[in-house]
Formats: structure tokens, sequence, C-alpha cells
């Protein structure tokens, strides 16, 4: 058994499209690498572009666009006191607003609350002395002295107070690297979490967690919206107190983490030609006669291929991730892989953080199933038809229609659950995310795959067995 | 005592409606080479799929080396070497490699008898470059190689002589009668070129539309199928008819050739005699085994 199973390995192995293949996938490495590099410059030409706002000049009997001109121009004005790139220019062009709406309101006599103006322009004050001394630390603690005595009047301060204490706490100076872009989107689900909690009047806890009763009073889009803040509240808080950058697209680390999405297409390309041509190619060229008159059943010649399929399932994944490790290693970087990764389970409602290499098994664990009964399809076609392009277009037909049921989702039709393609992922259930179609659990999701690979198996088997060799 | 080592016992096989075996039945021996003649669509290839289990058999049985194929299958092909059709084998290994394959699969093949078959296929250093550079001829020694392989007690092939050169014939031929004499091995051997067969051949099984016409030893049959044909010389052939009621083949203005009963013999001549033809020679006439199967088989005409 082990002997026929050698035997096929070194069929797959001498054959000249198995190099090929390698080469392909090698190729599509290096493009995949060489385009998320140049996602960062991409990135950047933008934040370049952004700052060429338009000036609205026309409307000048407009209260809010007088106040908004007035502020802009006072901000240019202090900025040109500034390196364009210093930590100031930053801080002005992003949190001076504030303060300087309420002042400039003020002197144009739209606003008339002394109290909150006199307040406001001794903090104002501060800041700019914390700007002139290059102290951005005594920026940081004017804010909070100013947050303090607004939390109690607007508890929703809160937030803004944690975050100053957070820039203090971890020295994140001002500026556009990617633990301020941290910071910032921390404050953002926080303020989101904050107002869905006022909408549903109910408490969030220190966690900004919401509790189970309220969630489950929650309309489906809310729900959702509230696990993607729960999801960016929770990543950028792990983010920041590891002081992780998760947003570099430019990073060994982000392919990795997109790996079956940048290189599904390839893997399965690769094991239908395995799998399809593994039985048919025998036939078509005769040797299966060679294959036959050997001191095996044809049950144990018919296995032994088949478990060599698995492995060559295996293999295919395990070499492009090497390739992928090499290749983003030259183009990218190796540092970024010893960041975990991070999953949130909007179940538990819990973040759950994963080493990259166990996450990349877990996700290998999660999709093998899918990729099996693929490659099992491809499989029995070659060995019922004896025909190669028929079973390579067969997988790829199924692989193509199992996306497209996806459209189906919304239907909610209670037969799509038997639908092999919405039970073949089992990404979900490894990471606790929610199933392909409500109601689906993994034990249900199981039997359907091991039906469906039943059948394959029973039916290639039986065939084979039975099969008469005919004259080539 | 010889040992049986192939019995075909009534083989029956159907494709659709068509019947392409109808009860053929037939043995090899230790130390016998079966010549397995027909034409073009008798049965011949099916015959040997059927022994090989590569097609299943609708009723009848198979026995090797004392194994039922259908039941035991693994134990009955133990010591089998077969080449089917043609020599199929992986065009994109080398010769070595596909060797070293087929040796895996037995537990008896050590690199030794790897060595020892290469040797006698002839190829040498040929072996280590990819089937698909071998001309037809180089396949076949390798196929032969790769039956020859796991020592079989019986070889099976299948139009082995295809494209094989006249020396490569030779070769062979020595090859499988030093093989049946020596390692009492049983061989089944079927070719379209009859006289190739006829010359070391002990046995020939004649096979037409699926049906065994002939089975016997190849010198009975030889002759059998000459014991009444006749060539006489005479000074000349004219007007015969008015005395011969017999068919007859006049072959030039001097010879005819006849088919009669060896008793009767005398009394033609006798009447020859009377009617003033000089006789100058009365020969029985050997004919090939090639004539003997087109007479048998009536030409070569597949329905």
């Amino acid at each position: 058994m082990i002997n026929l199973m050698i035997n096929e390995i070194v069929k797959i192995v001498k054959k000249k499209s198995f190099i090929i293949m390698l080469c392909i996938i090698t190729g599509w490495a290096f493009l995949t690498n060489f385009i998320y590099r140049s996602f960062d410059d991409l990135g950047e030409m933008i934040e370049e572009t952004s700052f060429t706002e338009s000036e609205d000049e026309d409307a000048e009997d407009d209260i809010y666009l007088k106040i908004e001109n007035a502020v802009t121009k006072e901000k240019k004005q202090l900025e040109k006191k500034y390196d364009e790139e210093a930590w100031q220019s930053y801080y002005i062009d992003n949190y001076l607003d504030e303060y300087l709406r309420t002042i400039i309101s003020h002197d144009l006599g739209y606003d008339e609350d002394e109290d909150a103006y006199e307040s406001n322009k001794v903090i104002y004050e501060e800041i700019l002395k914390g700007l002139e001394d290059d102290d951005w630390r005594h920026v940081v603690k004017t804010e909070i002295k100013h947050y303090e005595t607004q939390v109690k009047s607007d508890p929703s301060f809160k937030i803004d107070l944690e975050g100053a204490k957070i820039r203090l706490d971890k020295d994140i100076i001002y500026g556009d690297d990617y633990q301020n872009a941290n910071l910032e989107r921390l404050i953002d689900s926080q303020t989101s979490l904050w107002n869905i909690s006022l909408y549903y009047k109910a408490d969030l806890d220190d966690d900004y967690k919401l509790d189970k009763e309220t969630i489950d009073k929650m309309d489906e889009v809310n729900e959702t919206d509230y696990h993607n803040h729960r999801e960016q509240y929770l990543t950028n808080k792990y983010a920041l107190e590891h002081n992780l950058d998760f947003d570099k697209m430019g990073s060994n680390y982000t392919v990795f983490t997109q790996f079956f999405s940048e290189y599904s297409l390839m893997i399965v390309i690769m094991i239908f030609i395995i799998a399809g041509s593994m039985m048919s190619n025998e036939y078509s060229t005769g040797t299966i006669k060679l294959l036959l008159v050997r001191p095996y059943t044809r049950m144990k010649i018919l296995l032994s291929k088949y478990l060599t399929l698995i492995l060559s399932i295996l293999f295919t994944i395990g070499i492009t991730m090497l390739i992928q490790l090499i290749v983003g290693s030259i183009i990218l970087d190796i540092k970024s892989l010893s960041m975990p990764v991070t999953v949130y389970s909007p179940i538990t409602d819990t973040l759950n953080t994963y080493s990259l290499v166990s996450y990349l098994g877990l996700s290998t664990m999660g999709i093998l199933p899918a990729i099996l009964i693929l490659a099992t399809l491809s499989f029995m076609f070659g060995t019922i038809f004896n025909s190669k392009s028929l079973a390579i277009t067969v997988g790829f037909v199924a692989y193509f229609i199992g996306n497209i049921f996806s459209v189906f989702i919304e239907s909610g039709k209670a037969w799509l659950k038997y639908i092999v393609s919405f039970n073949w992922d089992w990404t979900p259930y490894i990471f606790n995310l929610n199933p392909t179609l409500k109601g689906l659990t993994f034990n249900f999701s199981v039997l359907i795959c091991l039906l469906w690979l039943g059948a394959m198996l029973v039916t290639a088997f039986v065939v084979f067995k039975h099969k008469d060799i005919n004259n080539i | 005592m010889t040992k049986k080592i192939l019995e075909c016992q009534h083989l029956r096989k159907r494709f659709g409606k068509k019947e392409v075996l109808k009860d053929v039945s037939f043995d090899v021996e230790a130390g016998d080479i079966l010549g397995f003649i027909g034409p073009n669509g008798a049965g011949k290839t099916t015959t040997i799929k059927l022994i090989l289990g590569l097609q299943k058999i609708n009723s009848g049985n198979v026995i090797i080396n004392g194994y039922d194929v259908k039941k035991d299958f693994v134990k009955a092909i133990q010591k089998v070497g077969a080449i089917v059709e043609n020599p199929d084998m992986y065009m994109y290994l080398s010769g070595r490699e596909n060797l070293k394959m087929i040796a895996r699969l037995y537990h008896n093949i050590d690199k030794e008898r790897i060595d020892e078959v290469i040797k006698l296929s002839g190829l040498g250093n040929r072996i280590d470059d990819k089937v698909s550079k071998y001309s037809l001829g180089m396949r076949q020694r390798l196929g032969i190689a790769a039956a020859l392989l796991p020592k079989p007690n019986l070889l099976i092939l299948d139009e082995p002589t295809n494209g094989l050169d006249p020396e490569g014939i030779k070769t062979l031929r020595d090859l499988l009668t030093k093989l049946a004499k020596e390692e009492h091995m049983g061989i089944l051997i079927s070719s379209h070129n009859l006289l190739e067969l006829e010359s070391f051949c002990n046995k020939v099984c004649i096979i037409q539309n699926g049906v065994i016409l002939e089975s016997s030893a190849i010198s009975e049959l030889k002759k059998r199928m000459s014991d009444s044909v006749y060539v006489i010389e005479m000074d000349r052939v004219s007007d015969l008819y008015k005395i011969i009621d017999d068919k007859f083949e006049v072959i030039n203005k001097n010879m005819f050739r006849i088919k009669i009963n060896r008793d009767r013999v005398p009394k033609l001549i006798e009447k020859l005699v009377q009617n003033d033809y000089q006789i100058y020679q009365v020969a029985q006439f050997q004919i090939s085994l090639e004539e003997a199967f087109l007479e048998k088989t009536g030409g070569n005409t597949i329905d």
C-alpha cells in the first residue's frame, strides 16, 4: 500500500505540469506581494491629495460656513509657524477645531455662552503655549484637565478623557503614525458604541460591552453594527496596548492573514489538475493496465490514489505557504510575522488572539473540507469518465457554483442548509464566528460534508471495481 | 507430469448485445509456448484482458497457478507478467524509473533483478532516457523486460513482435524458447505474424469471431492440414478436367495441386498413366501455418 502511494507521488512529482504549476504559483506570489507593497504607496498618495481641500467662499451668509472659513483661516495662520511634518501641524489640523470654533463663533457674536467661552479661552491659550514650547505632553495634560471638567456635565467626554490618558500613558506623540490611527479608531468605535447604548437606553460596562439582553433586542442591522464597532474597539485596544501595526498593507503579515483569499484559486487549480488527471491519465495513456495486473486489489489501488490526493492537498497548501514566506520575505518583510492575529467572535463578544502559525493552521483546517470535497468530485469524474478535461472542468464549475449559491443566503430558504457549499467552510466554527447560514451548527455541517464525500467516494469505488478496461 | 499454469474454461464475454467470446477454452502448461492466432477483432485481446482481470468475465473461469482470477485475483496474478495491446509505459519517466515503479509493487525484486532484466532487454544506456524518446520497438523491449521483472511463471504477450526489428524478433524468439525450456515458464503469445510463431510455438490456438476453431500441437496441426494436398509434376497438364472429377488447381504448365485423400493417390496415378501423362514427381505439399490458418478461417474477415 505504501509502495503504491510512493509510485503515485513519483507520478505526480515527475510530471511537467507539476513543475509548471509551482512556477505559476511563485509568479502569482511575486505579483501579489508587489501589489500589496504598492498599496502602501497608494495610501500615501491619497493622504497627500486629501490636504488640498477647496475652500467654499461663495456662501458668506451661511453662519456655519462663515465660522468654518474663519476656523480654517486661523488654523492656516497658526500652521505657518511650524514645519509641515511637525507634530504641532498635525495637532492643529486635527484637534484644534473644537476650541477654535467656540472662540470664533463667540467673537463673531453667534454664541452667547460666556462661561464656555472663558474656559475654552483658557484651555486654548494653554494649548498654544504647549505648541510653542514644543511640549506635546503639556497639550495632552491640558486636554485631560479640560475633559475632566467637561465629563461632569456630559458623561460622553469620558471617551476623550480616556483617549488622552492613553496617549500620555503610551507616549503617543501627535502625528499620522499607526499608533495615532489605532487611537483614533478606538475613540471612534467607543463613540459609536456609546451612541448605540444611548439609543437602547442600556449601560455599557467598562469594556464598552452591552449586556446580552440588549443585544438580543437589536434588529439585524444594528446588531451587525454593534459587533463591527466592538470588533474595532477590541482590535484597536489590543493594537494600542501591544504597539502593533495591523493596517500596513505592504507587510508579509497582512498577506498571510489574507492567505486563502489570495491563493485559494491557485491552490484549487493545482489540486484539480492533480485530482482530475490521477485516474484519467492512466486510462488515456493505457498505463492503467500496467497498474492493474499487479498483486493488489482494485480497491487498494484506488484507495492509494485517493490517500495520495489528500497528501497532495496538504502539500500544495504547505508549499504555497512556503513560497509566500520566501517571496514575502524578499519583497516585503519578515519581522511582521511575529505579530499575533486577532479574531473577534460575535458569539462570545470577545477578541481571541492566535500566533500567525496557529492561525494559518486553523484556517487551513477550516478550508480543508471544501478543498477535499472539490478534489474528490474531480477525482470521481476522472475515475468514472476517463476524461481529464471533464474532471478538471467539473471541479471548477462546482467551485464557482458553490460561490454563486451565496446569493441565496438572503432568501432564507430552508433547503439551503443542505447545500454542501454552505457547510464546507468550517472556519466560522473554528474561530467561533457566525455560521455562513443562520441556524447551521458544526455537527450538521460535518454530517453534510461526510454525506457528500461518502456518496462521491462510494460511487467512484463501485464504478472502478466493476470497470472494464477498454481498448485505447 | 506437466503442470497446468493457465486454464481458461468456457469463457464468455458480451459487450452490450454483441457476444465477443463464445465458450473459449484452452490451457497453457509449464514449458508451453502457445501461439494465439486470429484475425483482427477475433477476441484475442479480449481473452487476454479476461485472463488478467482487466475486464469482467460474464461466465466461465480463469485459473492461474490453481487460483481463480475472479475470486483470488491477488494470488492468481502474483506470478504473471504481461503486455496487453501496446507496451504502455509512463512516457515522462525513464525506462529505469518505470521498472523501479513496477519493482516497488513486488516483494522479491531487488536492484540486481532490475539490472538483470535491463540487460535482457538490450536497451543498454538508453534505459535512462525518457520513454517518450523511445521507438515502438524499444518500448516493446522495455515492456518485455517489465513483464519479466517479477520472475513470472506465466508470461502473456499481446503482439510482442509489433515494431521489433528482425534482430529484435530473433532475440525475443531465443529468449522465449530459453525461458520455456529452462525455467518451465508458460507463455501465451498472440501475433499477426504467423510465420513468426510457427518457428517457436509448440501449440497453437486459432480463434475467430470469439470461437476457438482449433487448439492443438503445432506439428499435429500442420500434419493434419497438409495430409491431403499433393503437387504432381508431369509433362503437361492439359485436358485434366476430362479425367479428374475432384477439384484441382493448375500451378503451371507442368504442375497441378490437388486435395484428395491419401488412399486415393494410387488410383489417381493409375488414371493419369492410362491417359498417357508422364509423371515426374508426386509430392506431399508442405503448407505453412499461415496458409493452414487462412484455410481454416476462410480468409481474413471480421464479422
